[in-house]
């Protein structure tokens, strides 16, 4: 087996790898399978940048080829439009955790005036709010001239007939609270498919476990 | 009434993980909590009282929000049966008694969130 250059590798692996750890001064290891690699690996080597052999597997001697252009590229911008405070502070919480830039929002009427203002990749939604729910302010964006926006429902008032008439509403997808943090998560990154996660990872079911 | 009963644990272990991460984080989520589920169990009271079912759904349905947001499972389960008989119509009789319930639970998770707190900060 060949080691190469940890720096090409994860050039070519990237981003999912080079989130998992940040720890300057720390060796990083990564083991994968050869079928995953072997091509990747013949390619580098090809190009003159092996360096030793290890028997567990690929060895990186160092963490500094974390993608630093990759962290510079932008984050993706969530709204949280919810009047719970409770709900926005965990939400702030989690979605900055993985690497969200989150904007709260807990009066509706104030987050639909300023949405073109905000700019976000994606609006999550609560339904219940005074003033203006869920339901209306799917309504009024429909038929204003704002831009369009991916839309994710998070609400408690969790029946068939409240999902179906989101979706009909233009909304993208609905989650019901209390939600699990791994499936909102996993949703937020199929509908943002353009920003890769920066941030904590998810569970060893979510990304390959990754020994430090 | 043991935490299990009352909470889901994961959820919980979360928002403690949270709390060692940004200190005082769960000491601000039990205050949001009792403001508001103080809020809209007054609500519920409210509407009980003067059989407005609309308002004691409205206060029911606020309120399973904010313990979702705490993991508060046993007052969740009970507010959303409140807001599902209420919005189909029917068992009427069985709400009121689910709503003197939801009061007393209420006040059963809020003091053992409140111990948590105590528990986190004495962890040095």
């Amino acid at each position: 087996m060949t080691v190469i250059d940890s720096r090409k590798l994860l050039k070519k692996l990237l981003v999912r790898l080079a989130v998992l750890r940040d720890d300057p001064g720390f060796p990083l290891k990564l083991r994968l399978a050869l079928s995953e690699c072997c091509e990747i690996c013949e390619s580098l080597s090809s190009q003159g940048n092996s360096e030793s052999l290890n028997p567990q597997g690929l060895f990186v001697k160092e963490n500094q080829a974390v993608n630093k252009e990759k962290l510079s590229s932008p984050q993706a911008r969530v709204l949280v439009v919810d009047d719970d405070e409770d709900t926005q502070r965990i939400l702030n919480y989690t979605l900055k955790k993985q690497g969200f830039e989150v904007i709260s929002k807990t009066d509706p009427l104030e987050a639909f005036h300023e949405l073109d203002e905000i700019n976000p990749d994606l609006v999550l939604l609560d339904l219940m709010m005074p003033g203006m729910t869920g339901f209306e302010f799917l309504s009024q964006l429909k038929k204003s001239s704002k831009k369009r926006r991916k839309i994710m429902v998070c609400s408690s008032r969790n029946f068939q007939k409240d999902r179906i008439t989101v979706l009909e509403r233009g909304a993208h997808d609905f989650i019901s609270k209390p939600y699990n943090i791994t499936e909102l998560i996993l949703k937020l990154r199929i509908m943002l498919p353009q920003y890769e996660s920066r941030g904590t990872p998810l569970p060893d079911q979510v990304y390959p476990r990754v020994d430090p | 009434m043991k935490d299990d009963d009352l909470f889901d644990l994961e959820h919980l272990e979360f928002l403690e993980e949270a709390d060692a991460d940004e200190p005082g984080f769960l000491g601000e989520m039990v205050q949001g909590f009792e403001l508001n589920g103080k809020k809209f169990t007054s609500g519920i009271q409210k509407g009980l009282k003067e059989q407005d079912w609309e308002g004691v759904r409205f206060n029911a349905h606020k309120l399973s929000g904010v313990s979702g947001a705490l993991g508060a499972k046993g007052l969740l389960e009970l507010t959303r049966k409140v807001e599902e008989n209420l919005l189909s119509g029917k068992e009427f009789l069985k709400v009121e008694g689910a709503c003197l319930e939801i009061l007393e639970i209420f006040e059963c998770s809020l003091a053992q969130l409140k111990n948590k707190v105590i528990e986190n900060s004495s962890v040095l």
